[in-house]
């Protein structure tokens, strides 16, 4: 896919470490990124929440404890 | 019978008898008209009069059994008569109790029947109600354990997640993402 010139806006709890951030910067290139600005927001507990575009991709501990509280 | 010299025998014998007994047929003849007069006397002031007034008690006594008989008609007539009113009455009356009776017994099987009615429903109201209320404090509670569960496994994950589990969160996430992607 070409690149789109687009900025990923990644939210992480803590910083990731380069091996982490290297596969970061692979899959944000898949989806036509050709940068990330990172969050450090610990609110999410834990994971990665990716944001391009309008597209959200969210993979954050949060996200699985909400959908945990709406399942019970 | 006799010739006339026997009967001329006969009176000339009476007259003799009578001239020995000194009685004249004067005297004979007043006697007999005395006694006459006196036998007219008699049946004319005592006889006729005592048997008018037996005859008149007579028909007395006869209009008075008959009186009497038609009286004791009257009350036998009347004596059926108030025993077939008092039977019909008494059969009516028998009647109209029966018909209170049932009437009473229908009602009082309608209210009783109406009362069950209205507690079967008052109790299954109750149930629903009840039931409904438990499902809803359930679910509420459900809720709030989960709610619950939910804060203290963020605040225990908050806390206790390393950098390595973190990494390992993450790389699956992207796995996930690019399977997904391919797929």
């Amino acid at each position: 896919m070409a690149e789109r010139n687009l900025v990923a806006q990644i939210t992480v709890s803590r910083k990731p470490d380069a091996d982490t951030e290297k596969k970061i910067m692979e899959f944000i290139k898949s989806r036509g990124c050709s940068d990330a600005e990172y969050v450090i927001d610990p609110n999410i507990l834990g994971g990665i929440v990716i944001q391009i575009g309008n597209e959200i991709y969210d993979g954050s501990l949060r996200s699985r404890l909400e959908k945990i509280r709406r399942a019970l | 019978m006799f010739g006339y010299s026997t009967e001329t025998m006969i009176l000339s014998g009476i007259s003799d008898l009578f001239e020995k007994l000194n009685i004249s047929w004067v005297s004979i003849v007043l006697h007999l008209f005395n006694l006459v007069v006196l036998t007219v006397a008699l049946y004319l002031l005592l006889f006729r009069p005592v048997k008018k007034m037996i005859r008149q008690r007579q028909e007395n006594i006869r209009k008075i059994e008959k009186d009497n008989a038609e009286l004791s008609e009257e009350v036998t007539r009347l004596k059926n008569s108030t025993e077939e009113v008092l039977a019909e009455a008494k059969k009516e009356a028998a009647s109209i109790h029966e018909n209170a009776v049932k009437v009473a017994e229908r009602k009082a099987d309608d209210i009783l029947a109406d009362a069950k009615r209205k507690a079967k429903d008052l109790v299954e109201r109750t149930e629903t109600e009840m039931t409904q209320e438990r499902a809803k404090l359930a679910t509420e509670i459900e809720k709030q354990i989960a709610e619950v569960s939910v804060s203290v496994a963020e605040k225990v994950i908050g806390k206790e997640i390393t950098a390595q589990e973190d990494k390992k969160l993450i790389e699956e996430s992207l796995k996930e993402w690019s399977v997904e992607k391919n797929g």
